[in-house]
């Protein structure tokens, strides 16, 4: 009895005269009905079985690793609010302030020691 | 009536300890015949072929929640039965004193008085030929040329290379051929 097991689309090559002649016949064959209680024979002799229960997930379960990842975020965000973002916005200040001349003076004059001052205005004068 | 198999939907039911004994029998039902030929053809007997494939469907029985879907049922299945019939060859030359760079045509002794072969000249000429062939050669012929399965699932069950399998068959019925010749 040939067997049709996931049959090829394409018709086999067969690579001898033999091969083609016997065209794939076994000459086995079973007892008459032998694959009618295969199945009930087989199952018949199965031992019983404690398989385990099926695992059941939560939803807390399905969620937890979306929260956890979500936590992480917001902590990297807070953490970006409490040190990156000060530092920033005193930057920002800082710049802004520096871009407005009559600050410049007053900033420079303050940084300023009295020698470094008058050299300055006496360059000035010359 | 039987209900038509789904493999997705009997995976499920066999994971389910509830309704795990009749998705397997379903699965019985469904491979059973395909396995059956499949050993048969390796150890020839209609006897140790039956009890080769209740053990088949014993150990996968028994190691059924191992079963993950990673392989198709059937590779799962093909490789289970695989095993067991050479484990059951291994044994039987060791019963017969058979080295293992001997061929198996021990199995075939009686063939001829077989009351479960009805070949002709041909057939049983071509049976004896296999018997000549390497284990390996043995499967991967039998799998190709009685069942025509694709290289792939041959693969996938022996775990060989498709290059390697087209050549194992190649050899195979060169070596068929040659046999044929020399038993004229």
């Amino acid at each position: 009895m040939r067997q049709s097991i996931e049959k090829t689309t394409q018709p086999m090559k067969k690579n001898n005269d033999i091969l083609e002649q016997i065209g794939g016949q076994t000459g086995y064959k079973v007892p008459e009905g032998y694959f009618d209680n295969l199945s009930a024979r087989i199952v018949e002799q199965l031992p019983e079985r404690e398989l385990p229960q099926p695992e059941i997930v939560t939803t807390w379960q399905k969620l937890r690793p979306y929260l956890y990842m979500a936590a992480m975020f917001a902590g990297i965000w807070l953490m970006v609010q409490a040190f990156v973002a000060p530092a920033v916005e005193a930057e920002k200040e800082m710049t802004a302030a520096l871009e407005q001349e009559e600050d410049l003076e007053e900033y420079m004059l303050y940084s300023m020691d009295e020698y470094t001052i008058f050299e300055t205005l006496y360059a000035d004068t010359e | 009536m039987t209900p038509i198999y789904n493999e997705e939907i009997v995976i499920a039911k066999l994971h389910n300890p509830d309704t795990a004994r009749q998705a397997f029998g379903q699965v019985v039902e469904h491979y059973g015949e395909r396995l059956y030929w499949q050993i048969r053809k390796m150890v020839a007997s209609h006897e140790d072929a039956d009890d080769l494939l209740q053990n088949t469907f014993l150990k996968a029985w028994n190691s059924i929640e191992l079963f993950r879907g990673e392989a198709r049922l059937s590779t799962w299945l093909y490789r289970i039965a695989v095993n067991e019939t050479i484990t059951f060859l291994n044994r039987e030359r060791q019963r017969n004193n058979i080295s293992v760079d001997d061929d198996d045509s021990f199995l075939l002794n009686n063939l001829e008085a077989d009351e479960w072969f009805d070949g002709d000249e041909l057939q049983l000429r071509l049976q004896q030929a296999i018997a000549h062939l390497p284990e390996k050669q043995r499967l991967v012929f039998n799998m190709r040329y009685f069942d025509e399965m694709k290289y792939e699932d041959i693969s996938e069950i022996l775990g060989t290379s498709v290059g390697a399998l087209k050549a194992s068959y190649h050899h195979a019925t060169k070596k068929i051929e040659e046999y044929f010749l020399s038993h004229d």
